[in-house]
């Protein structure tokens, strides 16, 4: 079993965007329900700010809202290294011109990547100025949550 | 002029007439750049970005003064201090305190880390690329991945000292109107003093090494606007002041500049009044203060080819590189002379009334007004972003850029055209949440 201190749970977006507020609530509920020494941050400043984040860890999630093709509450997953990301995951973007995707791609480049990390993308309906979520995405996020507590339950009892 | 490796999908953007350079493309129709140029005339440059900042003013209308600084932090992810400094300050202001002392000094600690973060990001990993001739900061990390480490172990200095102060390293949680909620300890900030002598030096080394790009020609006869100080390099603390004759205290900010609509974007555009555009950010910083700089920062200014003034946007990589150095040196010297204060603020109750704060960002002054009641509920917020400011200029500069450089093939005018935003490290979490270029030709 890996130390626990040794798992992050991050959550990107905006709260102020709507459904970008996704992966926050993501990581808001999950932070009273984890065992202790998991940690879990809420917001970055930009994409560099992962790379200093999951420095050091064996596990990593991060979870961000989707801008892409799909239906509203769409779940994608990707775990990395084994999987690349697809150019389309591109698309997803944070608030700032260094983004999630280019973090991974500059981590990989300077063989700064944590040992296993996964991303989930919610696709949001609305990205407008609110703090109220649509309803698929509010079961997203909940889908999104039980899932990464099942799999830290696991981690944590093997 | 660099050389400029294109990318497959920069390829296949140059095939197109009209170019569309997607900086962020999260939620498309908010915010863009569009240059129309018709045989070999410029037609338009019209920038349109958005404005979380109104929606801000109505959500802080009915909030309690206390909230105003945790909420306006949550406006930007790059730099939610500014946004505390200026509502805190603003608070203040209304209800008659003034935080002085240690507490002062910690704010500007606060607030020099949060230019190191700011203004290293922008200098390695959004504008270096530019010049070097890189698509972004991973294909140059694949040559120079010292040079990209060096970055983000500069930037991590800001990083830690927003967590031992701010109380995390995004999104300070630690500010309150009055000061602190808890002030660290003298041992708790002494753990950071090697790095940051190191950091000194680095900072210094940044500085030279971006000096030694090629920079494309363009100056502009600014109306420079930045907070003065009689003894300071500004931050947090002074009166407004330009090179054309401004010199107002921080209330009579709305006596001298308007903010005008116009037709193509659903911003407002700042300008002087009856005078028109200014710029806010390093290059007016800079050139209003450079005497404030330390002998040492402005040795290395001179050395990087520096004057006193500087009035050319693509140097601004190097007049950032300069304000890294200072705000290094700051940190350095307020964690060598701290004393942890008695009490980590000071108390503050509410008074009927209105006032100001204004700050320096790391893009540039940072305007906010309040109305509280008796009772400390905010009645009106009023912001001013730096990079809302700026939009006229940014305009201007492209007006005089592009006609000059209409000879250049298609893709490298756009290119230097998207390069010459990136010159106002525009703030696209504040003042637009993405921005797209796109250059028309007829």
């Amino acid at each position: 079993m890996p130390d626990p201190y040794s798992i992050l749970i991050v959550g990107v977006g905006n709260t102020f965007r709507s459904d970008d507020g996704a992966g926050l609530e993501v990581a808001r509920r999950l932070r009273d329900r984890l065992p202790d020494g998991v940690e879990v941050v809420e917001g970055i400043g930009d994409g560099t700010d992962l790379l200093r984040l999951w420095d050091g860890r064996k596990k990593v999630y991060i979870v961000d809202a989707l801008h892409a093709d799909l239906s509203a509450g769409e779940i994608r997953r990707f775990d990395l290294p084994g999987e690349r990301l697809p150019a389309e995951y591109a698309s997803i973007q944070s608030t700032h011109s260094f983004n999630i995707a280019d973090a991974v791609e500059l981590a990989d480049t300077l063989a700064a990547l944590p040992d296993s990390l996964t991303i989930f993308g919610i696709q949001g309906a609305v990205f407008s100025t609110g703090t109220e979520m649509s309803e698929d995405v509010m079961k997203a996020v909940k889908q999104v949550v039980d899932a990464i507590l099942i799999e830290i339950d696991e981690i944590d009892t093997v | 002029m660099p050389m400029r490796r294109h990318s497959a999908k920069r390829a296949k953007l140059m095939k197109s007439k009209k170019i569309k350079v997607n900086y962020l493309a999260r939620v498309e129709g908010e915010g863009g750049l569009d240059i129309k140029i018709k045989g070999d005339k410029l037609v338009y440059a019209k920038l349109n970005i958005f404005e979380p900042p109104r929606f801000f003013e109505a959500f802080l209308r009915g909030r309690n003064f206390r909230e105003a600084p945790d909420i306006t932090a949550r406006i930007c992810g790059i730099c939610p201090v500014a946004y505390q400094m200026s509502s805190a300050h603003a608070m203040e202001s209304i209800c008659g305190v003034k935080v002085e002392g240690q507490l002062r000094e910690l704010r500007r600690l606060l607030y020099a880390a949060e230019w190191i973060e700011s203004h290293v990001l922008h200098i390695y990993m959004l504008h270096a690329p530019d010049f070097l001739g890189y698509e972004d900061a991973i294909q140059m990390a694949k040559d120079h991945p010292d040079t990209v480490k060096q970055g983000l172990r500069l930037k991590k200095v800001g990083n830690d000292i927003m967590r031992i102060l701010g109380g995390r390293e995004i999104h300070p949680i630690n500010v309150r109107v009055g000061g602190f909620y808890r002030a660290p300890s003298k041992a708790e900030l002494q753990v950071m003093v090697d790095e940051l002598k190191w950091a000194v030096d680095a900072a210094a080394d940044t500085a030279k090494f971006v000096a030694g790009f090629e920079f494309p020609e363009l100056e502009h006869d600014y109306e420079f606007v930045s907070i003065c100080h009689k003894d300071e390099y500004p931050l947090n603390e002074g009166r407004i002041v330009s090179n054309k004759g401004i010199d107002i205290p921080i209330g009579e900010f709305y006596n001298v500049f308007e903010e005008e609509h116009v037709e193509h974007s659903t911003s407002l555009h700042s300008i002087v009044k009856e005078r028109g555009a200014y710029l806010v950010g390093p290059l007016a910083r800079y050139s209003l203060n450079f005497d404030k700089f330390s002998p040492m920062t402005q040795q290395v200014a001179k050395e990087c080819g520096l004057s006193s003034v500087c009035n050319s946007p693509f140097k601004s990589i190097i007049v950032r590189s300069i304000e890294t150095l200072f705000a290094c040196e700051e940190c350095l010297r307020i964690i060598e002379n701290y004393e942890k204060p008695e009490k980590p603020y000071v108390d503050v109750e509410p008074v009927a009334g209105i006032g100001h704060g204004c700050t320096e960002a790391p893009r540039g002054m940072l305007y906010h007004r309040y109305e509280i009641d008796q009772n400390g509920i905010i009645k009106d917020a009023r912001i001013a972003p730096p990079t809302a400011q700026n939009q006229k200029t940014v305009e201007s500069d492209l007006a005089k850029f592009i006609p000059k450089n209409l000879d250049l093939p298609h893709d490298i005018l756009t290119w230097q055209c998207e390069q010459a935003v990136r010159n106002y490290d525009p703030c696209i979490s504040c003042s637009c949440h993405f921005l797209k270029l796109r250059v028309e030709r007829e």
